[in-house]
């Protein structure tokens, strides 16, 4: 069993984390050699790349045998990585952390799988263009259109331009390095902060294993955005941080400090939220470390937590002003969704969902089990550790579930929000689902039922990875690559759309201010190096040129109009056609609203491929204006 | 004293080489393994430095890539401080100092350190066998298994390169009459709520480029006609073939005084005018 003594300052019990656990009895799984489960979890990667390539043959995500493929494939990869971990029989902290490793390697190339010739993913395309940017122009705070909060953390670009000017690498496939490098980095030192704190590497095992079911984790947290790679320094902190408050030698604990330091550096130049989760972790376990007395850790902790909030006001300050306006909105919409939720118990939010029923239905489930297993480990944790800071820390940590609940049920994007907020309410979650979980595995009851007991088991966790993965990104709509559908993120992104983005930045150069529909609007600002204009459906809501989409099209410095012909043939599954727009589409566009920039005199007919067409606005007068 | 202290000669040549190859401009072949090394040099040699104990291999793995990708970050911001613009040779003169720095670093932190017994060292090496032999370590079985499933793995990246370089999009052809604004690709915006690129103003263009571009998958005849002033008869009529992938382009006068247009025709259907685009007049 785990043995918890007390607080962190016991430290020459918890030096070193790593302790095989004997195991009473053998399970399924528990047999199979990990190279074998590698080799299953390898082949698994085959069948839903074989899925993957059902989708592009024609169907998309409407072929029944590419989608059962997929979840084949997925399968092939969760269950015996989830069988061995839930598994009783000994195993050592190299195996763990080697299926650990595995699981996270199989689920990356999945998603490089999904678009394996150039990112499709809308936020991959504003860092593509960032990184180009600082690549041609040396500069650090580049504007990017489309991401102009992104400017001020330019973390990922740095790294990724230091690689392609190494090794020469397209930024394509550095930004797959660095995505892939930093996912598994920060999958790695999550575990190694769960062994160091928790002192069992099977619980901490189980807990990245819980951990794999946060919605965004195979998609948001390994795509090339800035979060993927401050999650792995704030990984590199938790870790490094633990380790100064644990190591016997005091110059150790200051080694580990100064990197721990380095780290919260690179955390805050890299993501904003990312280091307000970083803080808010270092404090929580400073006050959880206060509360069961190890005085020493709550005083390293509290120095570095002040540190990184220092540094982060710091950085707002003098170089990020616009990160206050960035999230004042979003604030200001939790805020008042939350109010609501508590005066009413019912939000006034629309509850729009584009998910099968099935995968809403796992959804649910998945709330209930993970919130049981919190209650249970919180039991757990109160019983038996509750002079343990980290397990009390995240014992704390995890009434973030609760207000992510409300979140999601209460706020404009609530589903996608607390999608977000799971990679880091998880953390603490996945800790004391862990120990519910492992207490319940280990219980002599259960251990009575043996394997039919760890297969329920392992069946209960393998649904809340598949939950995680079915409602995450991508939607189902475009779990599969395919054919084009229009106004619709990854689907949307085709060759034309590369094409046209090209196009307009080799002959009309960037920045130019531009309406487009959903579809090809961030393959305008990647690799168009346009400045595409949010909030400019009223452009498109009528069949004639009338002076209030003049006084639109000039109140918003338009210099081109984008139109696409098969909007006018399909709805969007995402729902909207155009950026910003918050109403959802219920009918196709009009044609005529589409054609009447044919007739408008003085606005030029540019560029036409039969589907996409550019206008050109600039002789209706009102472009270039100074600001 | 020589095997201790191989692994500093080794990141020291690596990122020497590294630098050099990238400077040159060698083949991909040779940037792009020396080019990583050189990547990940300077956080193996300052790990050493800083943490300075042995930790087990993973660990030592894990805070060695940490460092390497902290110090892009730390080292481009300390650029931007002393004004050095961040292009290509700055990256990589930041890597090959770091790693030379990282060599001195580790050197003297080896010195100042008691040597290492040579009868213990090789017991905590008969130790570690020993733990790894009773824990199933890597068998050449094992290592065949974990590397049939790295092969199947590649092979399911380059299954899907593959599938995805095959996948069918409509035939298209597209036409454009772009006029020549010089300085457009010079702009740089201030901010994304100021004014557009100021080049766009075509009003004064006298010029601009007529281009066809052939996407249909198969080789295509073209026929292009200009036309102005609203007239029926085209001013001048181009006819050409192109491949897939492939585009044609001419430069002519423009201007915004009069209607200017072109039809594209893919023949040999000269009825129908596959697309068109104008001067908006």
């Amino acid at each position: 069993m785990v043995a918890m003594d007390g607080s962190l300052d016991s430290r020459a019990a918890v030096r070193r984390p790593s302790r095989a656990e004997r195991a009473p009895e053998a399970s399924v799984f528990s047999r199979v050699p990990i190279s074998v489960i590698a080799l299953i979890a390898a082949i698994g990667v085959f069948v839903s790349s074989m899925g993957y390539a059902d989708g592009r043959a024609g169907a998309g995500t409407s072929s029944g045998s590419g989608v059962a493929l997929y979840w084949i494939g997925q399968l092939l990869i969760l269950v015996p990585v989830a069988g061995r971990l839930i598994s009783r029989r000994q195993m050592s902290n190299g195996s763990t952390i080697t299926l650990i490793v595995i699981l996270t390697v199989a689920e990356y190339l999945l998603k490089v799988n999904y678009s394996p010739l150039g990112f499709t993913f809308n936020d991959e395309f504003l860092h593509w263009r960032g990184t180009t940017n600082m690549l041609q122009s040396g500069k650090l705070f580049e504007l990017n259109y489309g991401l102009p909060i992104g400017t001020h953390y330019p973390g990922i670009e740095e790294v990724t331009s230091a690689l392609v000017s190494a090794t020469g690498l397209s930024v394509f496939e550095a930004g797959l390095i660095v995505a892939g490098v930093a996912h598994l980095l920060y999958i790695c030192f999550l575990y190694l902060a769960f062994c160091v704190a928790i002192r069992s590497h099977r619980i901490a095992g189980i807990a990245v294993l819980i951990y794999y079911s946060a919605p965004a984790l195979t998609s948001f947290n390994s795509m090339f955005v800035y979060e993927t790679l401050a999650l792995a320094f704030m990984g590199f902190c938790m870790v490094a941080a633990l380790r100064s408050a644990i190591e016997k030698s005091p110059s150790d604990r200051t080694r580990w400090f100064i990197v721990a330091v380095l780290a919260i550096f690179a955390t805050v130049i890299t993501h904003h939220i990312t280091s307000y989760m970083l803080t808010g972790f270092l404090i929580l376990v400073a006050i959880a470390s206060r509360i069961t007395g190890s005085r020493n850790t709550a005083a390293r902790f509290g120095i570095l937590g002040a540190i990184s909030l220092t540094s982060i006001v710091l950085w707002i300050a003098f170089i990020a002003p616009d990160t206050i306006s960035y999230f004042s909105p979003t604030v200001t919409g939790i805020v008042d969704g939350l109010n609501q939720l508590t005066k009413s118990g019912s939000s006034d939010t629309p509850q729009v969902s584009t998910s099968p029923a099935v995968d809403t239905f796992v959804g649910y489930l998945a709330v209930l089990l993970i919130s049981a297993l919190i209650v249970a480990g919180c039991w757990q944790a109160w019983k038996r550790h509750r002079r343990h800071p980290w397990i009390i820390g995240m014992m704390i940590g995890c009434l973030g579930w609760f207000v992510d609940i409300g979140v999601r049920l209460g706020t404009p994007d609530g589903q996608e929000l607390a999608g977000r907020a799971a990679t880091f309410v998880y953390i603490p979650v996945s800790v004391l689902a862990a120990l519910a979980l492992t207490r319940l595995v280990n219980s002599r009851p259960v251990r009575q039922w043996g394997a039919a007991v760890t297969a329920v088991v392992v069946a209960s966790i393998v649904s809340l990875l598949v939950d995680g993965l079915a409602n995450g990104w991508p939607p189902s709509w475009e779990r599969l690559p395919g054919p084009h559908l229009v106004a619709s993120f990854e689907s949307s992104v085709d060759p034309e759309e590369i094409r046209v983005s090209d196009w307009t930045l080799a002959n009309l150069g960037p920045g130019n201010r531009m309406a487009a529909d959903n579809g090809i609007y961030p393959v305008l600002i990647g690799y168009g190096g346009q400045n595409p204009l949010q909030q400019i459906d009223p452009l498109y809501e009528t069949p004639t040129w009338t002076s209030q989409v003049y006084g639109y099209a000039a109140a918003s410095q338009l210099q081109y109009v984008e139109t696409d012909t098969r909007l006018t043939q399909s709805l969007p599954p995402a729902g909207t056609y155009f950026p910003g727009d918050t109403t959802f589409a219920t009918k196709t566009i009009p044609l005529a609203n589409l054609t009447k920039y044919n007739n408008i005199p003085g606005v030029a007919r540019i560029y036409s491929d039969g589907t996409i067409t550019l206008y050109n606005l600039v002789s209706q007068g009102y472009v270039p204006q100074k600001p | 004293m020589y095997r201790r202290n191989l692994d500093i000669a080794l990141a020291a040549v690596i990122a020497i080489l590294g630098g050099l190859a990238a400077a040159a401009k060698l083949p991909g072949t040779a940037t792009i393994p020396l080019g990583i090394g050189l990547f990940f040099a300077p956080g193996y040699l300052w790990s050493e430095a800083i943490l300075s104990q042995r930790l087990p291999g993973i660990e030592r793995t894990m805070t060695s890539v940490g460092m390497a990708l902290i110090f892009p970050i730390l080292g481009g911001f300390l650029f931007y401080a002393l004004h050095i613009p961040l292009l290509k040779t700055a990256w990589i003169g930041l890597l090959v100092v770091l790693t030379l720095l990282g060599v001195v670093a580790v050197a003297v932190q080896r010195l100042r350190e008691p040597p290492v017994d040579q009868r213990q060292y090789q017991r905590q090496q008969q130790r570690r066998n020993q733990q790894a032999r009773r824990s199933g370590g890597l068998t050449a079985l094992n290592a065949g298994i974990f590397g049939l499933a790295a092969i199947i793995g590649i092979g399911a990246v380059a299954f899907s390169v593959e599938k995805a370089e095959a996948q069918k999009f409509p035939a298209q052809s597209a036409l454009s009459m772009a006029p020549i604004v010089p300085g457009a690709q010079s702009f740089v915006g201030a901010s994304a709520n100021s004014a557009g690129n100021p080049a766009a103003d075509t009003s004064h263009a006298t010029q601009a480029h007529l281009e066809v571009s052939n996407y249909m998958g198969v080789t295509e005849q073209y026929r292009v006609q200009l036309l102005e002033k609203g007239k029926k008869v085209p001013v001048k009529t181009w006819n050409f073939t192109l491949a897939n992938g492939k585009s044609w382009q001419v430069t002519i006068a423009y201007t915004q005084n009069y209607a200017m247009r072109a039809n594209l025709y893919v023949l040999p259907d000269t009825t129908k005018i596959y697309t068109y685009v104008d001067n908006g007049q």
